[in-house]
């Protein structure tokens, strides 16, 4: 099960973006959240009401409600309080990735960025298409260039 | 005659999927005289959905990274996510002391190195002076075209960082839609994300279909998009539910700056062939 403790873990440094201590439950996030009208198992407030508890279980998984949320920012932009749960989903989001448990699709696209520079592969039609309408040449180098710029730390 | 340079972002999905919306933006910038300047060492700026989501110090390396290229003139993106993820790396690295100092030692920069300006290309259309040229270069009537804005996110959020027109009530959009004479219709949920970056694909559809459900309401003959990923979730996501639903909204997508080219009469024809939904109706 995941702790997260004030000042001492990590976990919850990671967090302390978002505020969620502020939270007076109010419920404004929740109700123009896209990723709540629209699915039936995730609530802002309920997940980092959970953080703040420091009970974060069942969030860092492949199949936690975070990876519904679409980073909007409508939450971040409404709360009264400052609070800003879009960042504690992306601190989960983060902690996902330290425990190396995320969708495939996550990981596929991030893979994309660590070895070539950008989301996707260039195809050879798209190359072709690029000539056709003039526009420049996609520099080759950039998966080399993100190596070295996320090198040591990453 | 308004004159000004900028480094050109083009981004991810311009570059390697949807190279005619790169074609066009930058054609109508250069219409309206605004300088370009690539570099070629831009990588993903990056992506504030799934990289931001692995590692917030590497999301600010590569920010760093990009934001540091090739002196101080400002950036001017083709898509919001790259302008927004910018924006809050260059906010972040602006008032985070030791993590601007982290980044700054990890690549190796003065730790007083510029910070460019980044904007979204909008902010320039929609800025007054070039509002009246576009109105002064359309050439077509387009009064009988009706036509629904879809701002998306990015574009206008998180406010803090990205600074740009209203979070909740924006216009910039409708705006430049103005400008070329076409009649901007309002519809429900018009401030709603078009649901593309939820990786939970149910979620991403569901909130597709919704939106579609509300243009369709709106009558609109079609539907202006700013951001390259809302174009991807409507166009293609209208075949994806065509094929999953049975669902048929028909309604084309056109970015806003092939709107301006075909008020402008320039050819922007070409590339509706790229498109799963063509623009029949204008023609
Ligand atoms: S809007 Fe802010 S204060 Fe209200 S429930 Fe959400 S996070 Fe808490
Ligand atoms: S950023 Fe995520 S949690 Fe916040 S309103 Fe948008 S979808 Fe909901």
């Amino acid at each position: 099960m995941y702790v997260l403790r004030h000042g001492q873990n990590p976990l919850y440094q990671a967090v302390r973006l978002g505020l969620p201590n502020l939270c007076y439950t109010c419920g404004i996030c929740v109700g123009d959240c896209p990723a709540a009208r629209f699915s039936d198992d995730f609530n802002p407030r309920q997940i980092f009401l959970r953080v703040s508890l420091g009970i974060a279980d069942g969030l860092i998984a492949e199949q936690s409600p975070i990876w519904k949320c679409t980073t909007c920012y409508t939450c971040a932009e409404r709360c009264p309080a400052g609070v800003k749960p879009v960042e504690v989903i992306i601190a989960l989001r983060n902690m996902c990735f330290q425990e190396g448990i995320v969708p495939h699709q996550v990981s596929k696209i991030h893979q994309a960025v660590v070895t070539k520079g950008i989301v996707s592969a260039l195809t050879e039609t798209i190359l072709r298409r690029r000539r056709e309408l003039g526009l420049p040449e996609v520099s080759e180098d950039l998966g080399a260039i993100v190596k070295s710029v996320i090198g040591e730390d990453g | 005659m308004v004159e000004k340079r900028y480094k050109f972002f083009p981004g991810c999905l311009a570059r390697v999927k949807l190279p005619h919306i790169e074609k066009s933006v930058r054609t109508v910038l250069e219409a309206v005289r605004v300088e370009l300047v690539d570099v070629n060492e831009f990588t993903c700026c990056p992506d504030p959905v799934v990289f931001r989501s692995a590692s917030r110090l590497e999301w600010l390396l590569l920010a760093g990274h990009n934001l540091s290229l090739d002196g101080g003139d400002p950036i001017l993106t083709l898509c919001p996510g790259c302008a927004s993820s910018l924006a809050e790396a260059s906010f972040v690295l602006k008032n985070e002391m030791e993590t601007a100092r982290r980044v700054t030692e990890a690549l190796k920069l003065n730790h007083e190195f510029i910070i460019p300006q980044v904007s979204h290309f909008l902010k320039v259309l929609a800025g007054e002076e070039i509002l009246e040229s576009i109105k002064g270069m359309v050439k077509r009537d387009l009064s009988g075209l009706r036509v629904a804005t879809h701002y998306g996110c990015h574009l206008v959020r998180p406010s803090f960082a990205v600074g740009f027109d209203d979070p909740e009530k924006p216009k910039s959009l409708d705006d430049v839609v103005a400008a070329t004479g076409a009649m901007v219709v309002e519809y429900e949920d018009k401030m709603l994300c078009c649901g593309r970056p939820a990786i939970d694909e149910e979620t991403s559809r569901a909130i597709l279909e919704h939106k579609l459900e509300c243009l369709r309401d709106a009558s609109c003959d079609i539907l202006v998009v700013a951001c390259p990923f809302c174009f991807e979730q409507f166009d293609l996501g209208q075949v994806v539910l065509a094929r999953k639903k049975g669902r048929d909204y028909n309604l084309p997508i056109l970015y806003v700056s092939q709107l301006i080219e075909i008020g402008m009469g320039m050819s922007g024809e070409a590339s509706w062939k790229y498109h799963r939904i063509k623009p029949h109706k204008l023609l």
